[in-house]
């Protein structure tokens, strides 16, 4: 169809336009007529020297042309004459979610029967129809926009591929008559297993009562199921869920929590099998009564970190949610090496640092070399460096020899990572020492005086995280506070790595990660649209799989599983809504002027250049004779010199 | 038909306190408001003379006779009915404005039907004459308000029509008309020839005339600037010219001469003069410029 298909009425009202435009070209230059009572005062006057403006020389050439370029614009645009109907949209919604994948004994799986479905479908539809292909999973991209090209919706229903996500149906279907909102007629199509949870169902029910769907005659759009499978009861056992919990006291030590769920309306016995890397963990057989929940607990030890795969034997109808994979962290301690010549210090710091099983501390004389190279240093009695070059906690004291009276530690930065625990107003602190504060510096506590003194400084340089105290923790009454440790192990956070002692396993879906990342690859090695929502991500994982983040600096790998099923049942349509697709109410009967207003226009033009050169051919008459009057100067040359100054003004 | 409301009426009972100034020398039968040269019956006193034989012994002065001893008569004015003529322009060309918000000829409707009012209030006959290139049949009545009606219809029911020869219809006027009376005549008079011709002729045949050019502002002084095509709206004739701020001045001052020059044909043959612009309301001109200017008192 031309995006220029004007009616009839339209393309005249168009032609008129243009007539109205031209002829006004025409007159507007025309001097204005008005009706005196007498001319003699006008006599009167002084002859005027004024001579009449000719912007057009040949009106009568340039209408002409004018309609010559209206009626080849009218034939561009393509218009029909007779009766013209809009073609008919149609909407049709392929449930490729995780109901897609089953596939029961003996038969196809059901993503095929959907596919099977909608070619029937195209098949049935007028050649005109424009169709939308939408996938019934919430907020997933449509499959194909409006076209009626068949063979290209063919190619998409062929590549249309089942996600492991839930679909939403009442929502894919609200989408697809919102598409068809503005059509003459419309037609939506659900094709698909229509497995609806209890919200889902309430939700339908609710919109077949708002919708009062039509039979595609009127405005109100023709709303059909096409449902697939489900004549045999469907087997079904699966994973709901991993959960991963690291052991409080021995950090290479996971506590495993396996989530397995009957779905079948029969008895189950599973052979539960934990593998890590390829490497069997352990296994073990459960049983599982028709509809049961059964989670299983497991332990087991792992410093390398990994992949831990789950897996359900034997298999069922729906393979999806047999296998599932949870990541592992690896397990490395925190070295830190404390620079200390005073005892006091070092009875300040040992027990905060020995009781946290995942750090290893070691402390040294000042200067002393440590081997291996710590992950980060505390110093005592130091001053930080110009620029740092190692993630430090550096102690510095103030003026010795005085007593100052106690000042109180307030203004815990409770946005910064290292203070982010603590919020004490019971530290108070002598003798502290006056820190520098550079620009970029954020000051994490200050003491209560006049003016405010800063006493904690979180500094970054050169990639590297300093953080500066400002008193001796022997001057103060910090190492007795329950803020202390808490400090420090935001601190040492903060310097090196955060711990992971949980790992659960993900559902296919909507998915909100930490990190950073550039690219998302699926598991079928397709970039994955994502935002950047702050420091996480927001993704829409519609497969189960192993996905790649691959970001600035490094790539990381999260596993997607099978979401848990919540109890579904199937849909049942209405007559009307298992009826066959109504034919299209009226069809084109217009019939193409392009030929027409092609054959005008040329006409047009001959007449333009009949009009033009005629009057040409009498201007030049004229100026011979007058020529041939004046002087007897060569007639030739001055005809040709008037021409040539004519036709420089006329407008054409 | 009913006839438009020409003039309101609150205009019509200010007319009621405006007399329509006239040469004494003008007579007529005797009965009008109009003093006259001739002593007779009347209200208003004149003069003493010696009582002889035969005068009519009601105006002696009985007074003078007791004091004096001798008998004395009374001499009144005689107030005589003047004839009233309004010639009013009928011709195209003043009624050809279609910018113009009232047109000289219903202004100069107006005015005739203001004169016709003011003469048939004082009993005067009046006769309402349109004319183009001659006469067109006019209306004459009997003094007395209530013939203002038949007047006032006849002058609303006039329409524009053809060209002007004023020369020509006042001849006809002459002809029709021998008896002296006031003449008004309403006209734009852009027939200077005609008109010169036609103001001698009204003098030597001893009426009192009053001319009363009538024209718009837009005559006076042209506002549309540009090329403009002009038709002459009683001949026809077309002419194209291009109007600026100073071919409308010089207009201005051609048409300004035009009418000095028409004022002092008019004084000059005896009669007198008035112009009326349409964009000055009429009941304005006639009760402040007609009334300044010798014609109303």
């Amino acid at each position: 169809m031309s995006w220029l298909a004007f009616s009839p009425v339209q393309a005249a009202l168009l032609w008129l336009a243009g007539s109205a435009l031209a002829l006004w070209l025409y007159l507007h230059q025309r001097p204005t007529r008005r009706k005196v009572s007498t001319l003699r005062f006008w006599a009167d006057l002084p002859p005027s020297v004024y001579r009449r403006r000719r912007w057009l020389r040949e009106p009568w050439a340039l209408l002409a042309q004018v309609v010559f370029l209206l009626f080849l614009i009218l034939a561009l645009a393509n218009p029909r004459w007779g009766i013209v109907t809009e073609s008919r949209r149609v909407a049709i919604v392929l449930d490729t979610s995780i109901w897609s994948q089953v596939q029961q004994r003996g038969e196809p799986p059901w993503i095929d029967l959907v596919r099977q479905d909608a070619y029937r479908l195209l098949n049935t539809l007028p050649a005109t129809d424009e169709v939308l292909l939408l996938r019934a999973e919430p907020d997933a991209l449509p499959i194909l926009p409006f076209t009626d090209d068949r063979a290209e919706q063919r190619r998409a229903v062929a590549q249309a591929r089942a996600s492991s996500s839930i679909a939403d149906i009442p929502h894919a279907l609200e989408a697809g008559k919102a598409a068809l909102a503005g059509s003459r007629a419309g037609l939506l199509v659900y094709i698909g297993p229509g497995m609806l949870d209890e919200q889902q169902t309430a939700s339908l029910d609710q919109l077949r009562q708002a919708w009062e769907p039509g039979d595609g005659s009127g405005d109100r759009p023709q709303i059909l199921f096409r449902m697939v499978g489900g004549e045999k009861p469907m087997e079904n056992r699966g994973i709901l869920r991993l959960a991963l919990q690291r052991d409080a006291t021995q950090p290479d030590r996971w506590h495993l929590l396996t989530q397995l769920k009957n779905y079948s309306e029969s008895k189950a016995v599973l052979l539960l099998k934990l593998s890590m890397g390829g490497q069997p963990l352990l296994q073990r057989n459960v049983s599982l009564a028709p509809g049961q929940v059964s989670g299983l607990n497991d332990e087991f030890i792992t410093t390398q970190g990994g992949l831990l795969t789950a897996e359900i034997t034997p298999a069922d109808d729906l393979r999806a949610d047999d296998r599932a994979v949870v990541y592992v962290p690896a397990f490395r301690p925190v070295n830190i090496a404390v620079f200390t010549s005073r005892p006091s210090f070092e009875n300040d710091l040992r027990p905060v640092l020995s009781t946290n099983p995942y750090w290893r501390a070691q402390f040294v004389h000042p200067g002393a070399s440590v081997d291996p190279a710590p992950d980060m240093a505390i110093y005592d009695a130091a001053s930080p460096p110009a620029q740092a070059t190692f993630n430090s906690i550096y102690f510095v004291r103030g003026q010795q020899g005085k007593t100052g009276h106690p000042i109180r530690v307030t203004d815990w930065n409770s946005q910064h990572a290292a203070t982010r625990w603590v919020r004490t107003r019971d530290v108070s602190v002598r003798n502290a020492a006056r820190l520098n504060v550079g620009s970029t510096d954020t000051v994490l506590a200050s003491g209560e005086d006049h003016p405010e003194i800063p006493l904690l400084v979180a500094r970054e340089q050169n990639r590297h995280r300093v953080l500066i105290v400002g008193f001796d923790p022997g001057d103060s009454n910090f190492p007795q506070q329950s803020a202390f440790p808490l400090l420090i192990a935001g601190a040492v956070e903060w310097l090196t790595h955060p711990i992971e002692d949980v790992s659960d396993s993900l559902s296919a879906g909507e998915l909100d990660l930490p990190g950073s990342a550039t690219r998302i690859i699926s598991p079928s090695g397709a970039n994955v649209p994502f935002a950047r929502n702050g420091s996480s991500l927001h993704l829409l994982a519609l497969d189960a799989g192993l996905y790649r983040a691959i970001g600035p600096n490094l790539s990381t790998t999260f596993a997607v599983n099978a979401p848990p099923l919540l109890p579904s049942q199937r849909i049942t349509p209405t007559a009307a809504e298992s009826a066959s697709v109504a034919g299209e109410s009226a069809q084109y009967q217009g019939t193409y002027l392009w030929q027409w207003l092609v054959l005008l226009a040329m006409v047009a033009l001959l007449a333009e250049w009949w009009l033009f050169y005629s009057n040409r051919l009498n201007r030049r008459a004229v100026l011979i004779q007058q020529s041939e009057s004046r002087s007897s100067v060569t007639i030739s040359e001055q005809g040709a010199q008037k021409d040539e100054a004519l036709d420089t003004n006329l407008i054409t | 038909m009913a006839a438009p409301l020409l003039l309101d009426r609150d205009f019509l009972k200010t007319l009621e306190e405006l007399t329509l100034l006239c040469r004494e020398d003008l007579t007529g039968p005797i009965g009008a408001d109009h003093r006259s040269r001739s002593h007779g019956p009347g209200m208003e006193f004149a003069d003493y003379r010696v009582y002889s034989a035969g005068d009519d012994p009601r105006f002696l002065d009985w007074n003078a006779y007791l004091r004096l001893g001798r008998l004395f008569l009374k001499i009144f004015e005689t107030e005589r009915h003047v004839p009233v003529r309004i010639l009013l322009d009928a011709s195209e060309s003043m009624d050809c404005e279609e910018a113009a918000a009232e047109s000289k000829f219903l202004y100069a409707q107006r005015l005739a039907a203001s004169f016709a009012y003011l003469s048939l209030l004082r009993l005067d006959t009046t006769a309402v004459i349109p004319f183009t290139e001659r006469l067109s049949k006019p209306i004459m009545v009997a003094g007395g308000r209530e013939n203002f009606w038949p007047v006032l219809e006849f002058v609303s029911q006039l329409c524009c029509n053809g060209g002007t020869d004023l020369y020509r219809s006042v001849k006809e006027f002459v002809n029709n008309f021998p008896s002296r009376g006031v003449v008004i005549v309403i006209s734009d008079f852009f027939d200077e020839d005609g008109c010169r011709r036609a103001l001698e002729m009204l003098r030597s045949s001893g009426h009192d005339f009053v001319v009363l050019q009538v024209h718009s502002a837009e005559e006076q002084r042209p506002s549309a600037f540009g090329e403009l095509l002009l038709e002459e709206a009683e001949t026809g004739e077309l002419r194209t010219i291009e109007c600026s701020r100073e071919k409308s001045a010089l207009y201005e001052r051609a048409f300004l001469e035009f009418s000095s020059r028409l004022q002092r044909l008019a004084l000059r043959n005896g009669g007198r003069y008035a112009r009326a612009v349409t964009n000055i309301p009429y009941q304005e001109f006639v009760l402040q410029s007609l009334r300044g200017g010798r014609v109303l008192t």
